[in-house]
């Protein structure tokens, strides 16, 4: 198969992953975490690190891991939520600054995270690690959606803002539930992605990924139909169209950017809440397909 | 710490004053977090650009351009897309809306520009002056800047507690509703401050383009550092937030003068915005409940 399309497969399931991961939190139970790409930089740097000879720093990552999760259930119910998504974009400033001065991080150069056993490059290895851990994010999703524990999960959403609805769930425990398998998905794709690249560096904290990341989550909501079929056209379309058509990709990766930032500016009012819409077209999809 | 850091870090952040001033006026009039007004005034900063540069306008001209231009997509802005969230009180999709608005225009100057930072030529001060007590030649930019700060803060504290117009902006701001019901007209004063903030937000975009060139995602790190200082200090403290500014840049100077510490200079806004939220929203609760 063309290596370019196998490339481009890869790169879109795994930021696809992040979208998954994140609309677990997001979506889900409406916490407005923006900052899904922490976990998997944690992850891309302790593999790299664990690659150099320092085994310890798996333990190391792992913690840190617990810690923010925890830190981060227990918040987004504290704060505001406008309030507690500009904490989580500042956490991701942190941990860039971070990552760029400690030395043993590689500083703004980042580390090499090259495998003998799994070559970086390798496309047709990580396309096929990158699918299957999309389709089990996937997968989590819809068992999820027909279960108990997504009909706890949507009464805490709602215990949002009725708080009647709080005493029927634990809340609590929901959330940060959703917190671990959003850390566990994100990671696993900051694994794939520090392996498929063979190299990390601060950049795998930007801000502005995290954005893009959270623009694209904004809209999927939490069907698995919608997140596979948005999420992946959201980050093919500027490479694939580039390569069919022959324009620029950078020039069609603003235009993407043009467009959805217009449309999540339509769906975010009060008449017409980003899933209410798109709910409505996934139901006649999924008839369609049955 | 030398006394050149300081000087450093108070220009550098000299910038930013007119920039946070607009800020804060704007969130204290919405009750929301804004983040979308610095992005705005790069519109007004690419096309007074483009009537200079490339249309040959004079720079007067280019300037009133640009900044008409701000605050007439500012008010569209404003009045398809956020009204309604201050009337309602939303501050959450206010936020969202903030930050598509703010991808949205970084995208479009991004396709326009091919991504590519713009430098000034004709929209620049070439002079510069010599302070020998500093060991420091100020450039005409950066007296420009420092001339700005001065001058617009005293004045909007002025506006604000002196005129009129601020005393009805403090009315809506604190209770807009009630404003409403005691005859305060509540479009003109939504459409003054919207105007006043676009115009700040402009020329602040214009001089930080003076200083480091235009490019689309200047503002990311910068509104950040806004944001920071608002929330710390409450956006109905202009003036306070201004100083927090500069103090945010005499501390990120000394942190970029030390080899050891310069990667970290700019977490100090991010940690300032991580405190300021943990001591005004979370640690308040969390002490009502333990009492409770």
């Amino acid at each position: 198969m063309n290596r370019f399309f196998l490339d481009l497969l890869t790169s879109s399931l795994l930021d696809s992953c992040l979208v998954s991961a994140q609309a677990m939190v997001l979506n889900r139970l409406s916490i407005p975490f923006a900052a899904v790409t922490a976990f998997s930089g944690i992850s891309a740097y302790a593999v790299a690190l664990t690659l150099s000879g320092s085994e310890s720093t798996s333990l190391f990552a792992i913690l840190l891991t617990i810690v923010v999760v925890t830190g981060l259930s227990i918040f987004a119910r504290l704060l505001p939520q406008d309030e507690y998504l500009l904490a989580t974009l500042a956490v991701l400033g942190v941990l860039r600054a971070t990552a760029g001065s400690v030395e043993g991080l590689g500083g703004q150069l980042g580390l090499s995270s090259a495998s003998t056993m799994f070559p970086p490059q390798s496309s047709l290895l990580f396309m096929c690690a990158a699918l299957v851990l999309f389709s089990a994010s996937l997968i989590t999703h819809l068992l999820i959606n027909r279960s108990e524990f997504g009909l706890a999960a949507t009464v805490t959403r709602i215990s949002r803002s009725d708080q009647t609805a709080r005493a029927l769930v634990p809340v609590n425990k929901i959330v940060f539930v959703c917190f671990v398998i959003t850390a566990l998905t994100a990671a696993g794709a900051g694994v794939l992605r520090a392996l498929y690249a063979g190299r990390v560096d601060p950049d795998q904290f930007r801000i502005r990924s995290a954005v893009i990341v959270l623009m694209a989550t904004l809209v999927v909501g939490y069907s698995p139909l919608r997140i596979a079929l948005l999420s992946l056209f959201f980050f093919a379309f500027p490479d694939l169209f580039g390569y069919l058509f022959g324009y620029s990709a950078s020039s069609l990766a603003f235009i993407r950017e043009i467009v959805w930032s217009i449309l999540i500016m339509v769906l975010v009012s009060r008449s017409l809440n980003l899933r209410w819409g798109l709910n409505a077209v996934t139901s006649a999809l999924n008839r369609g397909f049955r | 710490m030398s006394l050149e850091n300081v000087v450093d870090g108070l220009i550098s952040a000299t910038y930013l004053v007119p920039i946070s001033i607009a800020f804060c006026i704007t969130a204290s009039h919405g009750k929301y977090l804004p983040l979308w007004i610095p992005s705005l005034g790069l519109i007004g900063a690419y096309f007074s650009y483009a009537m200079a540069e490339l249309m040959g306008l004079p720079v007067i001209l280019a300037l009133i351009a640009g900044i008409l231009l701000t605050a007439t997509v500012g008010v569209l802005l404003h009045l398809i897309l956020f009204r309604g969230h201050i009337e309602r009180g939303e501050p959450y999709a206010g936020l969202l809306r903030a930050i598509a608005v703010t991808v949205l225009i970084e995208a479009i100057l991004g396709w326009a520009t091919n991504g590519y930072a713009l430098s000034y030529r004709q929209l620049t001060l070439g002079w510069s002056v010599f302070f020998p007590s500093l060991s420091k030649t100020l450039t005409g930019a950066d007296l420009l800047a420092i001339v700005t700060a001065l001058a617009v803060a005293p004045l909007l504290v002025f506006v604000l507690r002196r005129t009129w117009f601020g005393l009805a902006f403090r009315s809506v701001a604190s209770n807009r509703r009630l404003a409403g019901e005691y005859g305060i007209p509540l479009m003109r004063v939504d459409l003054g401050v919207i105007i006043l903030s676009c115009t700040l937000s402009a020329i602040g975009a214009v001089m930080y383009g003076m200083k480091y060139d235009l490019s689309p995602q200047m503002f990311g790190e910068p509104t950040i550092k806004v944001a920071a200082a608002v929330v710390a200090f409450g956006a109905e403290r202009p003036e306070r937030v201004a100083v927090c500014i500069l103090l945010l840049g005499i501390i990120e100077a000394m942190a970029q003068a030390s080899v050891s510490a310069a990667a970290l200079a700019p977490a100090v806004g991010y940690v300032l915005l991580i405190v300021a939220i943990l001591v005004r929203y979370a640690f308040p609760l969390v002490l009502k409940r333990a009492r409770a």
